[in-house]
């Protein structure tokens, strides 16, 4: 019960995906304008997550290793489409906001990164929580991200005006820069909060490298031989 | 084709393709069953834009003038208090898509971005109520003239200009008459 409870909380803290593992940049740095995009954005990934997570669990026996990324690329794609279709018809004001970056879920290496490293070695219901619990860190993060922006860029949170106006607005805060700005100050944050130890130990073997699990090069020994 | 042959080279194609057909068949599933809802959304998402570009007006009709350059679809109002232009322009993430009313006069009396592909929270910024009510009784777009642009959304903002002043040339093309 213990270990159970450790895959659905690895992902918030100690193997967050964003701030620790820094996985899925791309989307991170785009969509955290602000705390509703975050929070649409981390919702929408943690579905198509747990799902791919699930189904790639089931048929992990079936699916030969040499097809395996097409494999598990096709599943991911047919969920992510499903959510987009899902989002237009019941909630398009998120779809509208999201735009195009719903369908760049598919392409979301931590989906493919939990698929390879977790989903296709453990069991249905550990892979269903290891997806709840890389969801949540996912969404955690960006929603902590989008609500720094949000405030700094534009004065308001979850579109509730803050300062009624008295105050300039950073609007570098919205713009490019300052995603990375924010980005960098919460992982030293994290890191200084806990003395470098939610960062695995900073050494060029298969001991310091999050990908090591999924690794073909593990069992010779690692990629520098 | 021995066993071990048919693992190495012919299972991995059959499971591919499986799965494939397995997912195509969700997808297609889901499609039919959420094309209806959207396509009842867009429509009704359409009727309320044309009627907030255009508050005079309660009923419209598609007109079948020919068009002027990037415009997509005129609608016309039944009571004669104007018509609802369609049209598009480059933005920055590609066309946007902008509705506006023209009353009688050729005064505009709203606009408003249907589709686009701008960056959220950035583009986004002009097409704000706020930003587009500044097009309301303008006869005239022109970015920096009659109308300003937003800091940080200057590609969008000129991207909705343009396809203001193309539903503009629309009305003058039609003369006005309709």
């Amino acid at each position: 019960m213990k270990n159970k409870l450790s895959i659905l909380t690895n992902g918030f803290l100690k193997e967050n995906p964003v701030f620790v593992l820094i996985l899925g940049t791309c989307p991170t740095l785009a969509t955290s304008t602000s705390a509703i995009n975050g929070l649409g954005m981390g919702v929408s990934t943690m579905a198509v997550l747990i799902c791919a997570n699930i189904v790639i669990s089931l048929l992990k026996n079936i699916i030969p290793g040499k097809v395996r990324i097409p494999c598990y690329i096709v599943v991911i794609a047919g969920f992510v489409t499903i959510v987009q279709l899902l989002l237009q018809a019941f909630l398009p004001e998120v779809n509208e906001s999201l735009g195009l970056y719903i369908p760049l879920i598919v392409v979301n290496c931590i989906i493919l990164g939990r698929a390879e490293m977790f989903a296709s070695k453990n069991s249905v219901v550990d892979s269903a929580l290891d997806g709840i619990g890389m969801g949540i860190g996912f969404t955690f993060a960006l929603f902590v991200m989008g609500s720094i922006r949000e405030i700094l860029g534009s004065g308001t949170w979850m579109n509730m005006d803050l300062t009624g106006g008295a105050i300039d607005p950073i609007s570098i805060f919205m713009l490019a820069p300052g995603a990375f700005l924010t980005f960098g100050c919460i992982i030293a944050f994290i890191n200084w909060m806990t003395n470098g130890r939610a960062v695995k130990k900073k050494s060029f073997g298969c001991e310091g490298c999050p990908s090591a699990e999924g690794c073909g090069m593990k069992e010779e020994g690692g990629c520098s031989k | 084709m021995s066993k071990s042959k048919f693992n190495e080279y012919g299972k991995p194609i059959v499971v591919l393709t499986l799965i494939c057909l397995v997912v195509t068949a969700a997808l297609a599933f889901t499609y039919d069953f959420t094309k209806p809802i959207i396509d009842a959304i867009n429509e009704r998402i359409a009727n309320e834009t044309r009627a907030s570009v255009l508050p005079e007006g309660t009923s419209f009709t598609q007109s079948d003038a020919a068009l002027a350059d990037g415009v997509i679809e005129v609608y016309v109002a039944d009571n004669g208090a104007g018509m609802v232009v369609t049209s598009a322009a480059k933005g920055f993430g590609g066309d946007i898509t902008v509705m506006t009313g023209i009353d009688a006069n050729g005064k505009i009396t709203g606009v408003s971005v249907t589709s686009h592909g701008e960056t959220p929270g950035l583009g986004t910024k002009a097409m704000t109520e706020t930003y587009l009510a500044n097009y309301q009784g303008l006869d005239e777009a022109v970015l920096g003239t009659t109308i300003d642009g937003v800091t940080g959304a200057t590609y969008s903002s000129r991207g909705i200009c343009n396809a203001v002043a193309m539903a503009l040339a629309q009305f003058e093309k039609m003369g006005g008459a309709f």
